[in-house]
């Protein structure tokens, strides 16, 4: 059973952060055995980024191949297999897992006062979950090298040459853990919630959060079941796929959307989440429209189920199941858009204080909405046959997967560093980076669109030449993205060993979150907080729990 | 709030003759559906009779050995949406396999034809494909 | 008002975290029924599959069921609802304080489970026997639709993933009849008894399902 060692005392008093959770128990066997949430957080936190940075590194392998148009220093067959993992690495190891886990965790029992989440044995161990199926599934990609893209299609899947096993249980394995996350989420939203804290006190984040976990518990199980299918198939060769003995691949492709279009929700409803939270502290102004946010977390997470047909255009499906999906998919741009309009509505008239994660609030926005008008078209089937397949789509998804889901974990990393570390880091570097990584950003992927409808097709090893100019600017474009987040890793680590300490409260915000010490305590609240008002409530001054190490606090009422 | 008593109370509402019951009620309709099944209904009434017979008994089940009736709103909640989501996913792809141009689906094929995996098929198949 | 028993399963098993043991098991029921329905969607993806080609190939599908040995399958039938009627007897007499009894209806809804892998195991040899085997293995000369070795393919994979889910059972029921032995259910306190008849029951409704689909259907 988990029973902190009693903290404060061995250490002397005065200094600031003398009971955080950072500095109880300071061993790794204190870490790696933790039941502490905002550890285990903190720990997912760390795994996403080293994910990050891996499926980053394979992206500019791809870039720089795709620099010239014929074959230059990787194969054809290299190629393949460095796509695959690129797709695996982010999608399933750092979108996925990225704000639900590693933020979500820290976040989600401070928010709703809780002392920690429901099972905080299961949640350490959806660590280890995820860390074993990551590691099996890297293994089995370079040692067996699968060549199949991150969608596993059949019959690519079912008749490759490589050793597919590993990779398909790798990933498996990785769902236990979303699975378990979620399940812990839900589980803790509904019986942990302080007394007072009622569903419609709960912090915006919280019901992005929960969205997310309907998905995650609902959704990850059919992938399941279909990586097991496929690797039966791939063993055995049973048929359940192959046309030759009565299988049809579109079922593959059925199950595979049924999980992964929602998994897309899975990648970005907690993102909304962090921008619902940002948005009213960078404005210091209550939400505009806090239900109609929250319903639409709910709503996205519901939606999002039915819109699965629209990746299966023009892969066979019929002509009635083409329609049905391309309007059901619309009314995801209507849950989308009525979050972007009550955005901006909280944005209008605040006391914006220009801070780095408004810089990525604002890039959120502009890829949010850019991403998700090309959906709109995308979803449209007489002009998705155009673009099916090509580079358009590629374009596409990054706006929404990279661009928006990255701005808004970007934006939590700043917004809740001090919370999370204690420290501030240098705002300066900061807006450099954030500007860097957003014109980088545009740069790699409009030409993208360009090249896409201009006809060139998704994973293909060579091009025409004609189609070089923009190639050159996309991977010119991925440089300056590179070289963005190498400013972020650099100045986060400086913040990290030698930055300032930060206050209890640095950016004024009502978020309850902040009720308590940055970084908080073991047990997360000194004394049990009282919950008088709504979440983001900024008629008053911010509210600070009363605690012996803070009495001074900045009311941080900006610009 | 009583904790003990409240559950004290669920005791009492729920004697063992219930479980009794439901036991002998499942096995009259297990019995049921195997009668029916041996009877070979039209090909019409048999799928819709075994599956309602099934949900029957998947709802006992449910309800009274799993005690959903004793639960709140949540798990309640829970257990529709599964439900929901499950014949969703159904459904969907059913009526993409319903209404497809009825030559696309893939027939079974008969027995000796090669597995996709030797190039002869895919001659085969890219010779009967036939662009126009 | 409350009694000794409650508060000394306060002492034993209220984790720090929790304010009431009440609102630990509410946790614990609502996160195992979350988990009941991830393992009702996995089903789902083959149910799915089933479904899809059956509805392509309704002729082969009867033919399959007929190939299926309806008596056995009817048997472990009521050999599974027996045993889901023993594990919920279990959580009955552990309610009302009776160990011994609970202990003994663990033991027969075990030896349930083992019969029903018994028989799923003869079932299985006969298959083999007769060359009923999945896709492209078929070799049953009595086979005429096409399509009979998609039926075998999905029989297979439901009833194997089925099996499998029945050893986790036989495997949690085996670890609460030795708790219940050493007396560690009480009235105030059954949770894990609790959680493991709901994965029991689980087993059993997936095979309600199973065997009409598999065995009766034409």
């Amino acid at each position: 059973m988990s029973q902190p060692a009693p903290s404060s005392a061995q250490h002397p008093s005065g200094a600031h952060h003398a009971d955080s959770y950072l500095t109880d128990g300071t061993t790794v066997m204190s870490w790696l055995n933790t039941r502490d949430h905002k550890r285990v957080g903190v720990m997912f936190l760390i795994c996403v980024i080293a994910m990050l940075f891996m499926g980053g590194v394979f992206a500019m392998l791809i870039r720089l191949k795709l620099l010239f148009p014929g074959a230059a220093f990787i194969d054809a067959l290299t190629y393949n297999r460095l796509f695959t993992l690129h797709g695996v690495v982010m999608v399933f190891f750092f979108l996925i897992p990225a704000i639900p886990s590693a933020f979500g965790n820290f976040l989600v029992p401070l928010m709703i006062g809780a002392r920690d989440v429901a099972f905080p044995r299961l949640n350490l161990l959806s660590l280890y979950i995820y860390l074993a199926g990551a590691g099996l599934a890297l293994w089995g990609m370079i040692h067996g090298a699968a060549d199949t893209g991150w969608t596993f299609y059949a019959p690519y899947s079912t008749t490759s040459p490589e050793k597919l096993f590993p990779v398909l249980l790798g990933v498996f394995i990785v769902g236990f853990s979303s699975i378990v996350t979620g399940i812990n989420f839900i589980v803790t939203i509904h019986t942990m919630r302080a007394p007072g804290l009622t569903w419609w006190k709960m912090p915006l984040f919280v019901w992005g959060i929960y969205g997310t976990s309907i998905i995650q518990v609902l959704a990850t199980p059919v992938l399941g079941i279909l990586l097991l299918s496929i690797a039966v198939e791939h063993a055995l060769g049973w048929g359940l796929f192959d046309p030759a003995r009565g299988g049809d691949p579109l079922l593959m492709q059925h199950l595979f959307w049924f999980y992964s279009h929602p998994a897309v929700y899975i990648m970005i409803l907690p993102g909304m989440g962090v921008i619902s939270e940002t948005v009213c502290a960078s404005a210091h102004k209550n939400p505009f429209g806090y239900r109609a946010i929250a319903y639409s977390s709910i709503g996205i997470a519901f939606v999002g189920f039915f819109t699965w047909g629209h990746h299966m255009f023009v892969a066979g499906q019929s002509t009635f199941s083409n329609g049905l999906f391309a309007v059901l998919s619309m009314f995801v741009g209507i849950f989308t858009a009525i979050k972007t309009f009550n955005w901006v509505g909280t944005l209008y008239k605040g006391a914006i204080a220009f801070k780095t994660f408004f810089a990525y609030i604002c890039g959120f926005l502009y890829f949010l909405v850019f991403g998700g008008m090309t959906g709109i078209a995308l979803a449209t089937v007489s002009l998705d046959v155009h673009w099916h397949d090509t580079y358009f789509v590629v374009a596409h998804f990054h706006f929404i997967m990279v661009g928006a889901a990255l701005m808004a974990f970007l934006a939590a990393l700043h917004y809740w560093w001090p919370k999370m570390f204690g420290s501030r880091y240098h705002e300066g570097w900061g807006l450099v980076a954030a500007v860097l990584i957003m014109l980088g950003f545009n740069a790699t992927f409009i030409p993208q669109f360009l090249l896409g409808n201009n006809g060139m097709p998704r994973r293909y090893y060579t091009y025409p030449e004609h189609f070089r100019a923009l190639n050159v600017a996309s991977t010119a474009g991925a440089s300056l993205l590179a070289f963005g987040f190498i400013i972020i890793a650099v100045y986060l680590a400086v913040a990290l060993r030698y930055g300032r300490r930060t206050e209890q409260n640095p950016w004024g915000s009502k978020g309850f979150e902040w009720l308590t010490d940055s970084p908080p305590p073991t047990h997360n609240f000194h004394e049990d907080p009282q919950y008088p008002e709504d979440p983001h409530d900024y008629r008053t001054p911010p509210l600070t729990q009363p605690s012996a190490a803070h009495p001074e606090v900045e009311v941080g009422h900006a610009v | 709030m009583e904790p003990s008593a409240a559950r004290d109370d669920k005791h009492q509402e729920h004697s063992a003759t219930t479980y009794i019951v439901v036991f002998v009620i499942l096995m009259v309709l297990a019995l049921t559906t195997y009668l029916l099944g041996e009877g070979r209904l039209s090909r019409t009434w048999a799928l819709p009779a075994a599956m309602l017979i099934a949900c029957i008994k998947a709802g006992l089940v449910l309800t009274f050995f799993m005690h959903l009736r004793e639960h709140k709103g949540a798990v309640r909640v829970t257990v529709g949406l599964a439900v929901f989501f499950i014949l969703m996913l159904i459904g969907g792809t059913i009526s993409d396999a319903a209404t497809r141009f009825e030559p696309s689906n893939p027939k079974g094929a008969p027995f000796g034809i090669a597995p996709l995996r030797t190039s002869k098929a895919h001659q085969t198949a890219s010779g009967t494909n036939g662009r126009h | 008002m409350r009694s000794e028993a409650a508060v000394r399963a306060d002492e034993l098993h209220l984790a720090h975290h929790f304010s009431s043991l009440e609102r630990q098991t509410d946790a614990a029921r609502l996160g195992m029924w979350l988990f009941l329905a991830t393992e009702l969607l996995l089903f789902g993806g083959l149910f799915c599959a089933y479904s899809y080609y059956r509805w392509m190939f309704p002729d082969a599908w009867a033919e399959g069921s007929h190939h299926m040995s309806v008596g056995l399958g009817t048997i472990n039938t009521f050999i599974l609802l027996g045993s889901s009627f023993t594990v919920a007897m279990s959580i009955h007499f552990a309610r009302v304080a009776k160990p011994k009894l609970t202990v003994l209806m663990l033991a027969i809804s075990i030896v349930c489970g083992l019969a029903f892998m018994g028989l799923k195991g003869v079932e299985y040899a006969d298959h083999f026997k007769h060359g009923l085997l999945p896709g492209k293995y078929l070799t049953s000369p009595d086979v005429h639709e096409p399509a009979v070795g998609m039926f075998f393919v999905l029989y297979y994979l439901t009833t194997g993933l089925h099996a499998i889910h029945v050893i986790a059972g036989l495997t949690v029921l085996s670890v609460m009849m030795v708790k219940a032995h050493r007396g560690v259910f009480t009235p105030e306190y059954y949770t894990p008894l609790d959680m493991g008849g709901l994965y029991w029951h689980l087993v059993d409704i997936i095979w309600i399902f199973l065997y009409p689909l598999l065995y009766l259907v034409v």
